[in-house]
């Protein structure tokens, strides 16, 4: 009977290195071969080669930040989190 | 510990009662979406989260919850100023108001008490963070 | 003499405005915790904050126990109105 018990190795040994593609916007999907695991996978995928089974959430980073008085108004400093609430269905007035 | 400031984080003068609107707005103090079970959700997790940073935002964002659960209690509170009792009777707030009079009491819209069955706070830094997610979807 | 007694419902607004910057800001500096932006913005906002809520203590009543004034005649912190109350968002 083989060795099924856990053993981190095999969880290391996963589709792709891990490496992240950089992903060229509205780029139409093309077959690429990663030079250091041989894998291939689509460049526009910028989640390729991340784990499965697994949430992500992207980095904030320190920009786009409102005057302190509209920040206020808005409830948020972050321009980026300003996602004022249509009630219609999941979407937002696009800028 | 805690302190207390003397201000709403945002100002709220309601000026028009109204009885029926406040039986609705009630479920954001103590329904399953609102900012008790929120404050209580992040307050809660906090201890067991093994990143200074995660414990650090959990424990801010747990006491801002707590701030706005002050702001709807205002609300509520000036929606139902000085009702006549033909006023409780027709808007129905009279189901209220035989329990708790002008009281603020952390229920939901549906009369359902408030429950630390709204939150979970389960340990696993990941799990706990997803139920984060889904109960505050843009915050976190 | 007038003593520049800043206009009350101008420093209360201005107060929440530069309060909640702090509150934001240390939000994001609780998972970034060395962001040099970030931390400098805190500190610009943290100091008008400090010394907004020190006038407005000086000048109408205490919104922190830290800026009780003291000594004093009267026990202003349990002064009406209260925040949820009306008048009390000035």
């Amino acid at each position: 009977m083989p060795n099924y018990r856990y053993n981190s190795q095999d969880y290391m040994r996963r589709r792709g290195c891990g490496q992240a593609t950089p992903s060229p916007a509205f780029s139409s999907p093309q077959e690429e071969v990663c030079p250091v695991c041989r894998d291939t996978r689509t460049t526009y995928d910028e989640l390729s080669g991340m784990p499965l089974a697994m949430a992500y959430v992207p980095w904030q980073e320190w920009q786009n930040i409102y005057e302190a008085e509209k920040g206020f108004c808005r409830g948020t400093i972050f321009e980026e989190l300003d996602k004022p609430f249509c009630g219609i269905g999941g979407c937002q007035n696009v800028r | 510990m805690w302190n207390y400031e003397k201000r709403l984080q945002y100002p709220v003068k309601i000026t028009q009662t109204n009885p029926e609107i406040a039986q609705v707005i009630i479920t954001q103090f103590g329904g399953p979406d609102g900012e008790l079970a929120a404050s209580m959700r992040y307050l809660s997790q906090r201890y067991s989260m093994p990143y200074n940073e995660v414990t650090g935002i959990l424990t801010d964002i747990g006491t801002e919850e707590l701030a706005h659960m002050e702001m709807i209690c205002a609300i509520v509170h000036q929606l139902t100023r000085n009702l006549t009792p033909e006023q409780l009777v027709e808007s129905g707030f009279d189901k209220y108001y035989v329990d708790h009079t002008l009281a603020l009491w952390p229920q939901a819209a549906s009369g359902a008490p408030w429950t630390a069955t709204y939150f979970q706070s389960k340990g696993d830094p990941i799990t706990d963070i997803h139920e984060d997610m889904a109960a505050d979807g843009t915050i976190l | 003499m007038s003593d520049n007694k800043p206009c009350r419902a101008e420093l209360f607004e201005w107060i929440n405005v530069v309060s909640f910057a702090v509150d934001d800001v240390k939000l994001y500096l609780d998972t970034h915790p060395h962001d040099c932006d970030a931390l400098e913005y805190f500190e610009e906002f943290k100091k008008q904050r400090v010394q907004a809520l020190k006038e407005y203590a000086k000048y109408y009543s205490p919104l922190t126990l830290d800026t009780a004034c003291t000594p004093a005649e009267r026990w202003a912190w349990i002064d009406s109105p209260w925040p949820w109350q009306e008048g009390g968002c000035q």
